[in-house]
């Protein structure tokens, strides 16, 4: 959900710190855990201005949001020690600050330009869940260390307070504040208006009904209508219902939230916090690229950065896997289409990759 | 690496039901039907994931297809950062998925075999999955239901154990993993040489 | 019901809002079956699903047949009736407007009327194709003889199967395509094939060719070129294109030579085996490899392979039926089977490939100028009346033969025919001479086009009706073994396209004709009547109704009544269709190709397919993956003949013969004879080879010599198309 803020400063620390900090924790993860709940700890501090305006009414998310961090660094540790994840986020760290930077993100991380490529279908339903959740966390989660709250003056304005500071001051039946208080509202019809839609692709698109499975897909996005279903019925059991069953109601919301929470950095939502080193991916092929590329060892094409050749070469290489020929290179030093016709050969014993007449076309659309 | 077949691991039962892709490369005719049929599948959208090629264009009109060769240790998965390249229970190494693939195209430098194919505008790799809504349930994958010359097949462990009892000659023309693979493989191969072994009815 | 070693029971995949519609695919001969995907919300055809309970093709297909449900909701579609004003547009897509029905009849009645009232009945004519049903194939016949009254009806099968028709009518008395069901093929222990590229043409043979081999069987193949099944056969026989008469004829010679003959088949159930004795004696190996160009071993081992084989098919195609001796070549190659015994027994026997989805049931109810349903003669007296008493008219009205495919074309260029109804063909890309034959379409009166999308040959209407596709309508197909097979209705028709069947009989109602048509209301009324029609005579379907076509995945004609089963192996009595039950071994001279190469034309030039397109294209050509892989036309030449030229792989060349010329980009292969060149005839307009083949006709079957006529190849300074 929050997904930028929470992982690049942890990532930051990690690197900074690393010689003298790193010796006092029992490992990686005990390590990020400790900052983060400081982190988290400090944050709170300040918000509540020294603790006197914690909302008790919200403890059970407090609770969530920290197994959820520790969910999240188990994950993030064991993937990030991965070789090829280890490479990608080092470089990608490095070049963060790429001019082209501002703008992959935006395209990736905030308009989804590649999954409006994939189809204006899904990718209206991602722009529904995404951004629905991501408003719903931007309101919630500073409610819940009370980083903001809401005050209401007698002369009907209305002040958001954020870290203790007045944000801004409206009036209280404007439309900011209409907005405000119904955030959470429109973020739950967007989610649930997404979420029927990838459902309903679920059930109807073949792509997807080969490789689903119930707990993978599913749960997820059953999850996500939970939380924003009864989310929206605190709102109608408070406006129509006069505030029957509101406790009862609240707890299940509460409990909704809590356990996505915890499911959240093991399922396929865990894309959220992941998805940001598409990021660096990009920097990192774009960086390279210009750097210099790699010329087919067959053809002469260049076809992809040198520095990505063989940190592919390498990364296999700590999997015990390696691909150096007799003919006198790596595999992936030759080109996609000179690696095919290299196997042909291998298998025809006709020199395949070497005759010089356009390959048939591969890529024909059915 | 040394060649390994690790089919003694399978008790006999698994052997006469469990079905892989066989490929028979002096069968290929060079139609394309795979590469059609491809696109048929649950969901392939429109794209195929395999190869066909010319051997040698400006001799012969021999082909063969390439198709991923479903690697029990897959270079593509283990070079992929964002682990979006998984492997089903029956072996197959699956398109990657969607959420999660990154776009560094690691897995198209990494595959031996040059399979993966990559979509710029979807920022998404895409390849063969075999099938997996149709392999799943034992149905062949289309390209092995389509293809008109029986180079590729949808064979149990037993009908491919009889194969090679015919077929391999020690010549390394049978192969199922080295020393043509860069290691062992889900699917298996026959090199061209079939009818090696082969008596004459008369 | 015979079910082989391939067929394996597996379950389809569908998926919700979805249902599968069992059928066969439009295209060649082979009819593999299918089942195409529709929605069941929008009705619409959306995919297809391989038929893996087919026992032909146990789900196999083609790129053809599995791209093949992408032409019914194809965007080039005809969706209205179009009317072309302005005569001066012929020849071009331009100048047509929509119509509705009732504007096209009547426009077509009152034009066709005009001309028969003026120049005879016979100033009409018909030009049809056998891609398609038997129910259409036969309205059609009875359309131009009782609604337009004329003789002239033929069909493209001239350019396809009428060889192999005329050859099997000379040695059996029978034309059924096989003589045993393709579930024999694989378990045979010789295959002779002879000028069929089966890689290509019929992929899905190919799986039964090859089992052949792995079961330690012999392939052979006869080919100018090394195609992919030449490729692996043990002998190939690489001949000079044309020559097939001398090669059959010198296997002949060497089966006798040999011992390898079957002396009581010969005299219990053949004659002319000592003409033909005497005949093959001169084609010694020597004298025939002068001939062909074969190379005597390859000769004497394929010879020697046949004739030691328990049991052998020979299969043969358009290569050595599309020549000016074609139904010659049939007889000749069909001799080997008789001399040695191997027919009339499962696993031996003879059979062609087939060009066309119904090439065979096509051919035998009444589209060939000369032919009656049930492959009654016209000018049979007794058959004709028969045929008239069905369709209700009087003996005496009963048109008699016209003319051949080809030969329509020179009624219309002299004028004697003035009007036309072309359907299910595309001529101005298939006929040979193309020049000739556009010229011919562009000098008619009045022409009306039955297609489903506009074809090279609609751009010379007046008219264009718009047909459906296969899968919009049903009906009986006879594949390539003589098996009636049903395909089934997939869709509704599209816009307001209507199937020929029902255009006909509107249209036979609009020419006060309604009496012999209007009791037609569906293809099932179709199917009846033409079940009726056919009794008696030697293709009989009376007893394959629809039922028995599902209950027994489909029925081998003949098939007499409703006990008959059908008749998977023909001849397993050893009684041939002749009248005294005895096939005849044919003694055949050879002929050269009626055009060979001289100085200024040095090369042989021979046409084919590729795999990626069906005939003349009209139909594949639309179709995107099957134009990704093969979007223009090559020609194939061999590198020694490429550096005499000086030209390279992929340059643009000037090909002509005396008839006509063509620009072509080369592909340099060694798979290919020397002296020959080969272009895929499969394209329109310049680009089609048929400007420059030649219209030699064989004196029986009329079939033109595609396959072999002289050519040259100019290099062109830029190496760019002109």
């Amino acid at each position: 959900m929050e997904q930028v803020t929470s992982k690049q400063p942890i990532n930051g620390s990690n690197k900074k710190h690393q010689n003298n900090i790193n010796n006092a924790f029992a490992s990686h993860y005990a390590k990020s855990m400790f900052i983060a709940i400081s982190g988290l700890a400090i944050l709170t501090f300040i918000g509540t201005r020294m603790f006197t305006h914690v909302d008790l009414n919200l403890y059970g998310y407090m609770v969530g949001t920290i197994v959820f961090l520790g969910g999240f660094f188990y994950r993030f540790i064991a993937w990030g020690e991965r070789p090829p994840t280890k490479i990608m986020i080092k470089k990608g760290i490095k070049l963060l600050f790429r001019k082209s930077t501002p703008k992959t993100s935006v395209d990736h991380l905030a308009t989804y330009k590649f999954i409006w490529n994939r189809g204006i279908y899904r990718w209206t339903q991602h722009v529904m869940i995404g951004w629905g959740c991501l408003l719903a966390c931007a309101v919630t989660f500073p409610l819940v260390f009370s980083w903001m709250y809401f005050t209401m003056e007698e002369n009907g304005m209305y002040t958001i307070v954020l870290f203790g500071m007045d944000l801004m001051v409206v009036p209280a039946d404007g439309a900011i504040a209409f907005l405000s208080y119904n955030a959470l509202n429109i973020s739950a019809i967007m989610v649930i208006i997404g979420v029927c839609m990838a459902l309903y692709r679920r059930l109807k698109n073949m792509q997807a009904r080969a490789e689903q499975q119930l707990f993978y897909d599913f749960l997820p996005l059953y999850l996500l209508l939970f939380i924003s279903i009864t989310g929206l019925l605190l709102t109608v059991i408070n406006v129509f219902l006069h505030g029957k069953g509101h406790y009862v109601m609240s707890l299940i919301h509460q409990f909704s939230v809590i356990v996505t929470l915890i499911y959240l950095p093991f399922g396929k939502l865990a894309h959220i916090p992941f998805r940001p080193l598409s990021v660096f991916a990009r920097n990192y092929r774009e960086h390279y690229g210009e750097k210099e590329m790699k010329e087919c060892k067959v053809c002469g094409t260049e076809f992809v950065s040198t520095e990505q050749s063989n940190d592919v070469i390498n990364v296999l290489g700590t999997n015990n896997i390696e691909f150096n020929m007799n003919d006198g290179f790596n595999l992936a030093e030759l080109c996609l289409p000179c690696r095919r016709k290299y196997r042909i050969a291998r298998f025809s014993g006709s020199p395949t990759h070497q005759v010089p007449v356009k390959e048939a076309n591969q890529n024909a659309k059915g | 690496m040394t060649m390994t077949i690790n089919d003694s691991t399978y008790t006999t039962e698994t052997a006469k039901t469990k079905r892989r892709l066989y490929m028979e490369l002096e069968n290929c005719i060079g139609c394309r039907s795979c590469l059609a049929a491809c696109t048929q599948c649950g969901g392939h959208e429109q794209r195929n994931r395999n190869y066909v090629y010319d051997v040698n264009p400006l001799v012969n009109r021999q082909t063969m297809p390439l198709m991923c060769l479903h690697c029990v240790d897959p270079a593509c998965a283990r070079s992929c950062p964002a682990q979006a390249i998984q492997i089903h229970e029956t072996g197959a190494v699956l398109s990657a998925l969607v959420e999660k693939c990154i776009g560094c195209q690691n897995c198209t430098i990494a595959c031996p075999y040059g399979i993966p194919k990559f979509d710029e505008e979807e920022n998404l790799m895409y390849k063969c999955d075999l099938c997996i809504d149709r392999t799943k349930d034992d149905i062949p994958p289309m390209c092995a239901s389509v293809c008109p010359s029986n180079t590729l097949q949808w064979l149990t462990e037993e009908e491919i154990a009889e194969k090679q009892n015919r077929h391999d000659l020690d010549n390394e023309k049978w192969v199922t993993s080295m020393p043509y693979l860069e290691g062992e493989t889900n699917v298996k191969v026959n090199l061209p040489g079939i009818l090696q072994g082969t008596v004459k009815l008369f | 019901m015979q079910r082989d070693k391939f067929f394996r029971e597996i379950e389809n995949v569908t998926h919700p809002n979805e249902k599968l519609v069992k059928t066969h695919c439009s295209y060649c001969g082979m009819q593999c079956g299918m089942n195409l995907r529709v929605n069941t919300i929008t009705n619409k055809i959306i995919g297809v699903e391989p038929r893996y309970d087919w026992p032909v093709t146990v789900g196999k297909m083609c790129p053809k047949g599995v791209t093949a449900y992408q032409q019914t909701n194809h965007d080039d579609r005809i969706l209205r009736p179009l009317i072309r004003d302005d005569a001066s547009l012929k020849g071009t897509k331009e100048g047509f407007r929509e119509a509705s029905w009732d504007e096209a009849y009547d426009l077509i009645a009152k034009r066709f009327g005009e001309l028969q009232s003026q120049y005879g009945k016979d100033s009409l004519s018909v030009f049809s194709g056998v891609s398609m049903t038997n129910e259409k194939c036969y309205l059609t016949g009875k359309f131009a003889r009782v609604a337009l009254g004329t003789r002239y009806i033929d069909y493209n099968g001239r350019f396809c199967m009428s060889s192999a028709a005329g050859g099997f009518l000379r040695s059996f008395g029978v034309d059924r395509g096989s003589t045993l069901p393709w579930t024999d093929v694989h378990e045979t222990d010789c295959l002779f094939i002879a000028g069929s590229n089966t890689a290509e043409c019929h992929p899905t043979s190919m799986f039964r060719v090859w089992a052949v081999q792995e079961r330690g069987g012999y392939l052979i193949v006869a080919d100018p070129r090394e195609t992919p099944v030449a490729r692996r056969a043990d002998v190939h026989l690489d001949l000079r294109p044309g020559t097939d008469l001398a090669l059959a004829n010198g296997i002949v010679h060497l089966l006798i030579k040999n011992g390898h003959i079957d002396e009581a088949f010969i005299n219990k159930h053949t004659n002319g085996f000592d003409e033909t004795k005497d005949l093959v004696k001169d084609f010694t190996p020597e004298h025939t490899s002068m001939i062909t160009g074969v190379a005597v071993e390859k000769i004497e081992r394929a010879a020697e392979i046949y004739g030691k084989a328990p049991n052998a098919i020979v299969m043969f195609a358009r290569g050595i039926e599309q020549q000016h001796k074609g139904v010659d070549n049939v007889s000749a190659y069909t001799n080997m089977a008789l001399v040695t015994g191997k027919i009339g027994r499962p696993k031996a026997g003879v059979a062609t490939f087939t060009g066309q989805g119904n090439g065979q049931g096509g051919r035998e109810h009444g589209q060939k100028s000369d032919l009656l349903p049930g492959y009654r003669k016209i000018y049979d007296k007794e058959g004709a009346a028969y045929v008239s008493k069905v369709w209700g008219i009087d003996p005496e009205d009963m048109p008699q033969a016209g003319v051949s495919a080809y030969e329509m074309f020179e009624l219309m260029q002299e004028k004697t025919i003035r009007g036309l109804y072309l359907l299910c063909s595309n001529p101005a890309v298939s006929a040979p001479n193309l020049n000739f034959v556009r010229e011919a379409l562009k000098n008619l009166d009045f022409m009306v086009c039955g297609d489903f999308y506009l074809s090279e040959s609609a751009e010379y209407a007046d008219v264009i009706l718009p047909s459906v596709t296969w899968s919009e309508d049903e009906g009986t197909v006879t594949n390539l073994e003589g098996r009636i097979i049903k395909i089934n209705k997939a869709q509704e028709p599209i816009g307001e396209s209507k199937p020929d069947w029902q255009m006909q009989v509107e249209l036979a109602e609009r020419l006060g004709k309604g009496k012999h048509f209007s009791h037609l209301k569906t293809a099932k009324d179709v199917a009846e009547e033409f079940r009726l029609a056919s009794k008696g005579g030697n293709a009989d379907y009376y007893g394959a109704t629809w039922d028995k076509i599902d209950e027994q995945d489909g029925v081998f004609w003949p098939c007499k009544d409703a006990e008959d089963k059908g008749t998977p192996h023909m001849f397993l009595d050893k009684k041939f269709y002749h009248p005294d039950g005895k096939a005849k071994i044919c003694a055949l001279p050879y002929r050269p190709p009626a055009e060979e190469p001289c100085e200024d034309y040095p090369l042989r030039l021979t046409t084919g397919r590729v795999v990626y397109h069906y005939l003349s294209g009209n139909q594949t050509r639309r179709i995107q993956f099957l134009n990704d892989m093969c979007p223009e036309p090559y020609v194939e030449v061999h590198p020694v003949t490429a550096a005499k030229y000086n030209i390279e792989h992929d340059e643009n060349i000037l090909l002509f013969t005396r008839r006509g010329k063509a620009n072509y980009k080369v592909k340099i292969t060694e798979a290919i004879r020397e002296d020959t060149v080969f272009v895929p005839y499969h394209f329109g307009h310049d680009e089609s080879i048929n400007l420059l083949t030649i219209a030699a006709l064989d004196p029986m079957s009329r079939m033109p010599e595609f396959k072999a006529c002289a050519a040259q190849i100019e290099k062109l300074k830029s190496g760019k198309v002109l």
